[in-house]
């Protein structure tokens, strides 16, 4: 990222304790602090990309046609950011991403139906899964559990209370529109 | 080290005791997927995924899943329509991402208990060297299963193939680079199914035309687009 010496005034990425790795058009990211593995789609990498500190939600909506055939809409930029910050890739704080009045992820769908399904295939979505201990992988369990990609895991159908499991964060689990 | 105290055998590794039971063969089997486990675990040269291993036409595929999910009997469906044995446990993953042997005989649960099936048995050859990956193959066994395969996006295969990835938390960054060679040399697929038997030949038939289609694609220089459209469908 360029460093600037403007102030603070845009999302700042966490960059301590990740290994981040490009494949094709997605990214994933491992949480070495918290055993956590995210998918990200190209739309939240790209944003998640631009988050230095000093970029604002204004400016990375702004770009978001020319990267990525998207509207400059700042709610899409918002929606990455509450999924990037619910599982904690951003640093700092940054007020009103859990405010109910953002869009969900569905009611943008429906915004940019107009422009086609290719247009609405980018619009943000993160994929996440708890890394295995050794036992977890042989047995494999918990996964498919759709969520809300808060990280709170809680084993749902396996009974260990593990957080193994994978939490789409479209609320409907495995498969991302 | 085995003990043996009356009828009662016990397994060792160093101080720790990994089984007691009165069946000698329950003792040799525990004690053997120990040390398999073991080594998974530590390993240093390799990184050991659980899935079900084939060798075809030259590529190696992969189909990640946990115990019990039906691995050996898909092996073994597979083996019988010509396809070369490699495991039915794991994929072993060198820094280059090649799949390596780790051919075993195939452990079958029965009604009656557990049987191994060496590959010879039903004429299928077993595989002597690494093969680059070709396919990973993302399937679960339902009751009323239809075979639908869909191609799954390089991101998704690569956190289906972590999620069983066997060192993961005690070494992400090779696992991570492994299981990163793997999903950028083949296609990755993912369907329900039925029968391990009915299924099979459906497979690979799968996996000839996903890959001839890939092949084209790249040629074609429009791999991504065609890929990603066909993922989201």
């Amino acid at each position: 990222m360029v460093k600037s010496t403007r102030p603070f005034t845009g999302p700042l990425a966490r960059d301590t304790k990740l290994t981040v790795e490009q494949l094709s058009s997605e990214t994933v990211i491992y949480d070495h602090r918290r055993h956590r593995v995210h998918c990200l789609n190209h739309t939240v990498a790209f944003i998640f990309e631009q988050c230095d500190g000093h970029t604002t939600i204004q400016e990375i909506a702004d770009r978001l046609p020319g990267a990525l055939n998207l509207p400059s809409d700042p709610d899409i930029v918002l929606v990455a950011l509450r999924k990037l910050n619910r599982i904690h890739l951003l640093g700092g704080e940054l007020s009103g991403l859990d405010s109910t009045e953002l869009p969900s992820r569905r009611e943008l769908v429906q915004r940019f139906a107009a422009l086609g399904a290719t247009a609405t295939a980018l619009l943000p979505v993160v994929t996440s899964i708890v890394a295995p201990t050794p036992a977890m992988a042989a047995s494999g369990d918990g996964h498919t559990q759709p969520g809300n990609g808060n990280g709170n895991g809680n084993g749902q159908g396996n009974g260990n209370g593990n957080g193994q499991g994978e939490q789409g964060d479209n609320g409907h689990g495995h498969q991302n529109s | 080290m085995l003990g043996d105290r009356g009828q009662l055998s016990k397994a060792y590794l160093g101080p720790q005791e990994v089984i007691r039971a009165r069946s000698m063969d329950r003792v040799l089997s525990v004690t053997a997927s120990h040390i398999e486990h073991t080594i998974a675990e530590h390993s240093r040269e390799s990184t050991f995924i659980h899935a079900g291993v084939i060798g075809w036409r030259g590529r190696a595929v992969l189909f990640p899943g946990r115990s019990w999910a039906g691995k050996s009997t898909l092996v073994r469906a597979l083996l019988r329509q010509g396809a070369v044995y490699f495991s039915d446990e794991f994929a072993v993953i060198d820094s280059r991402g090649l799949v390596h042997p780790f051919a075993r005989p195939l452990s079958l649960r029965l009604a009656s208990g557990r049987a191994a099936l060496y590959p010879e048995q039903i004429g299928a050859k077993v595989g002597t060297r690494p093969l680059p990956a070709g396919a990973v193959i993302v399937t679960r066994y339902a009751p009323n299963g239809v075979w639908r395969p869909v191609l799954l996006s390089r991101g998704r295969a690569f956190l289906e193939l972590l999620r069983h990835t066997v060192a993961v938390r005690s070494n992400p960054v090779r696992s991570i680079e492994c299981v990163k060679h793997l999903v950028c040399s083949g296609i990755a697929i993912q369907s329900t199914r039925s029968e391990a038997e009915a299924t099979a030949t459906l497979i690979l038939r799968t996996v000839d035309e996903f890959t001839k289609r890939k092949k084209k694609e790249i040629s074609n220089g429009k791999i991504h687009a065609t890929f990603y459209r066909a993922a989201r469908s």
